[in-house]
């Protein structure tokens, strides 16, 4: 699709920027993140009732600043469902080793439901007869390649990496159900399974609880300034669904992505006062992007049928920063990304080019400015939180939303913030500063997070 | 705080966010997240979350390569306005 023309933007004073420092609540953005990420919204996979319930709690934020609210429902079908806690255990002839769900082992998305456990004797895919055995994959065999091996089988083990924390984190997107149950399990354990089955008498027993289920998913807008005749409209995006809690796990996704949500609200509160007169905003808290940023899919198809011109930035994780936020690019953002730029000078935020694969690409594709600013997710689709994180990390955000009408210089506006997240072992504690310019404009967009030890 | 004293920014053109490479993993920042770098979608064995390249497509996914539109000339006007860059200018860029 063509790329649509889309107003310039300017710089801002320093004047500007001090005056949106000064109305930062650290609170807000602190009370947002442990509101979506509590146990109320059971990690807000899409169609869940914690998803809903926190849908609706967003509604109320968007109202209470004023925003015309409005939702859209859309069908998704086929979401990953694990709806009982697996169970794995293997033994090589002499002993027996539970494996722990997320850990050691965990359904692989394209298995085929096993209610109940299945055992047979361990086997390797491409060696010997698969019949009722379990057949570890070796390292750099795909699956498809597995699929072929596996006639008769009682299922696949493939290996996988954990994250720092030892989790092997959730997707829900993927790929569809295949013929046979496939468990990933993590390296350290598929190599132990492997050097057993290779010696023989060794035996694996499973089940594999996952279902596919069609739900609605329902995006939240707020539109809470209508843009002037030919004037920029921002559009602030961040998911508010995650991957979801499993049975037995909480995934709570505070950093992907109740901090991008958490940013987008505190940035719209802000913005909603300050913008100059002609300027449009709006927010999008889009549903489904764990399955496949299909709420931003839809979104943009909207929006293109209306003609709308917004300037989209998403936000997918503010909250861990470990060199520089990424940010991806599309539409005709050559002027937002050099505002961008500047607003990283501005605060000292590091930036560079690298894959936001979110809802951003959604507003890209259908041919509108669009950033994506990915900030890092501590913990991400996993059951590790930020409070785990060793007491004494701290968080640092900084977020610089700013634009102004091309004919009105005088009316910019910018907003810089920066934010310390102190870690304690009783929770979240975040502390607020602020850093003034010492150039003569400041500008961009949203920037990211980092944890400092 | 100094203009010597910012760090922050991007390295090079800012424009090279507008030609950020495939994807190293699915919806959301698993690799700048967790250190982990997912098969690219790219790769024909397909990855952990996307499947394959065909698929991915096939399900409209966010994994699926994208047309990168050309920018407008409205736009590029606007990245010709863009200002000075002073501490670039002086040569005070990265963090250590």
């Amino acid at each position: 699709m063509s790329a649509r023309p889309s107003p310039t933007v300017r710089p801002a004073t320093v004047a500007d920027l001090d005056a949106a420092l000064g109305a930062l609540s650290a609170d807000q953005l602190a009370a947002t993140v442990a509101t979506l990420a509590g146990d109320a919204f059971t990690g807000r996979r899409v169609g869940t009732p914690g998803n809903i319930a926190a849908r609706a709690w967003l509604a109320g934020r968007l109202s209470d600043l004023g925003a015309a609210v409005a939702t859209e429902a859309f069908p998704v079908r086929a979401v990953p469902d694990i709806y009982t806690a697996p169970t794995a255990r293997w033994d090589d002839g002499t002993t027996t080793a539970d494996l722990s769900f997320g850990r050691d082992v965990a359904p692989h998305l394209a298995s085929a439901d096993l209610p109940t456990p299945r055992r047979g004797p361990l086997g390797v895919a491409g060696a010997g007869d698969p019949a009722g055995r379990w057949l570890l994959v070796p390292a750099g065999m795909s699956l498809f390649d597995a699929y072929g091996h596996a006639e008769g089988a009682a299922g696949l083990l493939l290996p996988r990496h954990v994250d720092a924390h030892g989790w092997q984190f959730t997707m829900l997107a993927g790929p569809n159900p295949g013929p046979v149950p496939v468990l990933t399990l993590s390296s350290e354990i598929h190599d132990a399974v492997s050097k057993a089955a290779w010696v023989g008498a060794a035996c694996f027993a499973a089940d594999a609880p996952i279902r596919r289920v069609d739900v609605t998913a329902t995006n939240l807008y707020g539109r809470l300034r209508q843009p002037g005749p030919g004037q920029p409209d921002v559009l602030l995006t961040a998911h508010f669904d995650g991957v979801g809690d499993h049975p037995g796990l909480r995934q709570p996704g505070a950093a992907d992505n109740g901090s991008g949500v958490a940013v987008v609200v505190e940035a719209a509160r802000i913005l909603s006062a300050t913008l100059p007169d002609g300027a449009g905003l709006s927010v999008a808290l889009l549903d489904a992007e764990e399955v496949g940023a299909l709420g931003s899919a839809h979104h943009a198809t909207r929006l293109a049928e209306t003609g709308a011109a917004p300037l989209v930035i998403n936000v997918d994780g503010a909250g861990h920063l470990r060199q520089a936020a990424a940010v991806e690019a599309g539409g005709p953002a050559h002027g937002l990304l050099a505002l961008l730029d500047q607003a990283g000078r501005h605060t000292g935020v590091p930036l560079v080019a690298g894959p936001v694969a979110s809802d951003n690409r959604r507003y890209a594709s259908a041919g509108f400015t669009a950033l994506g600013i990915g900030a890092g997710m501590a913990g991400y689709h996993s059951p590790a939180v930020p409070g785990r994180e060793p007491p004494g990390a701290a968080l640092r955000c900084s977020v610089l939303p700013r634009f102004c009408p091309a004919d009105h210089e005088s009316r910019s506006l910018s907003l810089v913030w920066r934010e310390v997240i102190s870690r304690t072992t009783s929770g979240l504690c975040w502390h607020h500063y602020c850093r003034h310019s010492p150039f003569g404009v400041g500008s961009g967009a949203i920037i990211g997070c980092d944890f400092q030890r | 705080m100094t203009g010597n004293e910012s760090t922050g920014g991007f390295a090079g053109d800012p424009a090279a966010a507008l030609n950020v490479a495939g994807s190293t993993g699915c919806c959301g920042n698993p690799a700048q997240s967790t250190n982990i770098t997912l098969p690219d979608p790219a790769n024909p064995t397909g990855g952990t979350c996307c499947g394959t390249p065909a698929a991915a497509v096939a399900a409209n996914s966010c994994c699926a390569r994208r047309p990168r539109p050309r920018p407008s000339r409205l736009e590029r006007g606007a990245a010709d306005e863009r200002p000075t860059q002073p501490d670039r200018a002086a040569g005070h860029r990265r963090r250590p």
